[in-house]
């Protein structure tokens, strides 16, 4: 997946890639879940997905190069025999199971949140934040998310929590070599991260950047200037700089 | 995870988080009896289990036991065995206000709005900051808490998710944190301002001006409009203690012969 660096690689090129590389290794990862949907002819209970799922995930945080802080699998609604919704997620240092999924509000919780809503509506990936996460890691994340598919229909998402200040550390250098102004933002033109003091992560930097016309974004406003538009590929994420 | 959560989750987190220093059944005990008093965990709701509880909290799953024991004997929980069995909370909304008035009876004034100003200080704080950087799609999450089936909620749970939420859309984790942890301390107070109707619908209509102040990217407004709800909750809960009077045993008697 790696293009060497100067031969070629669009700007924007090695932010693609190591966004991508994370939603490919999570849909290889969910190959586990979908096989378990598909080992037997009726729906799985949720002892049966807990047992099948936390090997999977304590893997899935502890194989990774990357400081995932938590990981699972959420399941769509009536997807098990024995429960509306139900959420097998691992997180933190020790790994322990996120028991508040264990109760029956668990539903309410997460079925209308952007991580659980667009992959199950568009079949694709997703990357959610940055925001405070109040359900599961208590702190300032980006959530992973890639539908899992058994026998032709979507059984729920499997997904991975990482910090902001993760990728900070992770992928500053390589926003700062398109520029030091430049801004990784996501799908509504929040910041994630910039190497500009000026640019914290969360302000609302370039909403509407998806409309760019060759590059370029109007900024509306007096004294702004126009914002020249990266695309990661078909990621929800773009760099802009002015 | 994010954009139209229930702050509930977040709430039930802090009732179950890790009790610092040494674990003790009381503690326990008295952790879940904050989540009911403050509204967070409701009548007919299930409990983790013990196991569930005991790695939730870092006691041993005896000493959750052992809580779960002491709250069924108060009559706080009832536990059912099958398949649909559990822990579940047995508490009518009448005890619960109970619970809440001998604690209000217990705080004086200066207390009260001392714990106002702490409150306020926390969500307005986040109120300005969501103003600034919340977007359409964040103000719409935060103005369907508002559009819930009227009566679906218990009182002031709806206008506490709404403040919650608000809390997270500051983008600030820690400003969260400490939002949750005052709102169970003081917010359950509030409910009590919240179970008479005509001071809920009031906040509902300020929580509404809010969301028009966020969405008009207007954070001084956002914030003054927070303030007013705090100092209003204030002022009803002092009102509430002089027509109940002092808790039974509170009197001191300081009448010169």
């Amino acid at each position: 997946m790696n293009s060497a660096p100067g031969t070629g690689t669009p700007p924007g090129g090695a932010i693609q890639d190591f966004f991508a590389s994370i939603l490919a290794d999570l849909r290889e990862w969910s190959g586990g879940v979908t096989a378990l949907f598909e080992a037997s002819a009726s729906a799985p209970t949720r002892r049966v997905v807990d047992d099948a799922v936390q090997p999977l995930a304590l893997g899935l945080l502890g194989e990774s190069t990357l400081p995932l802080v938590g990981g699972g699998f959420v399941a769509a609604r009536d997807a098990l025999a024995d429960a509306t919704w139900h959420m097998a997620w691992w997180q933190g240092a020790t790994r322990e199971r996120l028991l508040l999924m264990a109760m029956e509000s668990a539903g309410e919780t997460y079925s209308r949140r952007e991580w659980f809503t667009v992959p199950m509506e568009s079949g694709r990936g997703h990357i959610t934040g940055p925001y405070v996460d109040f359900l599961c890691t208590d702190e300032y994340t980006v959530t992973f998310t890639v539908p899992v598919e058994s026998g032709g229909r979507r059984v729920g998402i499997a997904g991975a929590d990482i910090l902001v200040e993760s990728l900070e550390d992770l992928l500053m250098e390589r926003i700062l070599a398109i520029g030091s102004k430049a801004a990784l933002v996501n799908r509504s033109g929040r910041v994630i991260l910039s190497p500009d003091p000026q640019l914290a992560a969360g302000l609302l930097l370039a909403p509407g950047w998806q409309d760019a016309v060759d590059g370029w974004l109007a900024v509306d406003g007096a004294g702004s200037e126009n914002m020249n538009v990266i695309r990661c590929g078909d990621l929800p994420l773009a760099v802009v700089s002015p | 995870m994010p954009q139209d959560s229930s702050p509930r989750q977040r709430q039930l987190s802090a009732v179950f988080a890790t009790l610092e220093g040494g674990g003790r059944a009381q503690r326990v005990e008295d952790r879940i009896i904050g989540g009911i008093s403050a509204g967070i965990l409701l009548d007919g709701e299930r409990l983790p289990s013990e196991a569930e509880l005991a790695t939730s909290m870092g006691v041993a799953t005896v000493t959750a036991r052992e809580a779960l024991v002491a709250l069924r004997s108060r009559g706080l929980v009832a536990t059912r065995r099958g398949r649909e069995g559990g822990t579940f909370i047995t508490l009518p909304d009448g005890d619960r206000s109970a619970l809440l008035f001998a604690r209000l009876a217990g705080l004086s004034r200066v207390e009260l709005r001392d714990m106002g100003i702490h409150y306020a200080a926390i969500c307005s704080t986040a109120a300005e900051l969501a103003a600034l950087n919340a977007d359409a799609e964040d103000a719409a999450g935060i103005r369907r808490i508002l559009d819930a089936e009227p009566g679906a909620a218990v009182p002031g749970v709806t206008v506490g998710n709404f403040l919650l939420e608000l809390a997270a859309l500051s983008q600030s984790a820690r400003l969260t944190r400490e939002h949750v942890r005052l709102h169970t301390d003081f917010g359950s107070l509030l409910w009590l301002a919240h179970a008479d109707p005509d001071f809920d619908a009031d906040m509902l209509e300020l929580c509404r001006r809010i969301v028009d102040a966020v969405t008009a990217r207007d954070p001084a407004r956002a914030r003054g409009l927070v303030n007013d709800y705090i100092r209003a909750g204030v002022v009803w809960l002092i009102e509430a203690k002089a027509v109940r009077g002092p808790a039974p045993g509170t009197t001191i008697d300081r009448s010169n012969p």
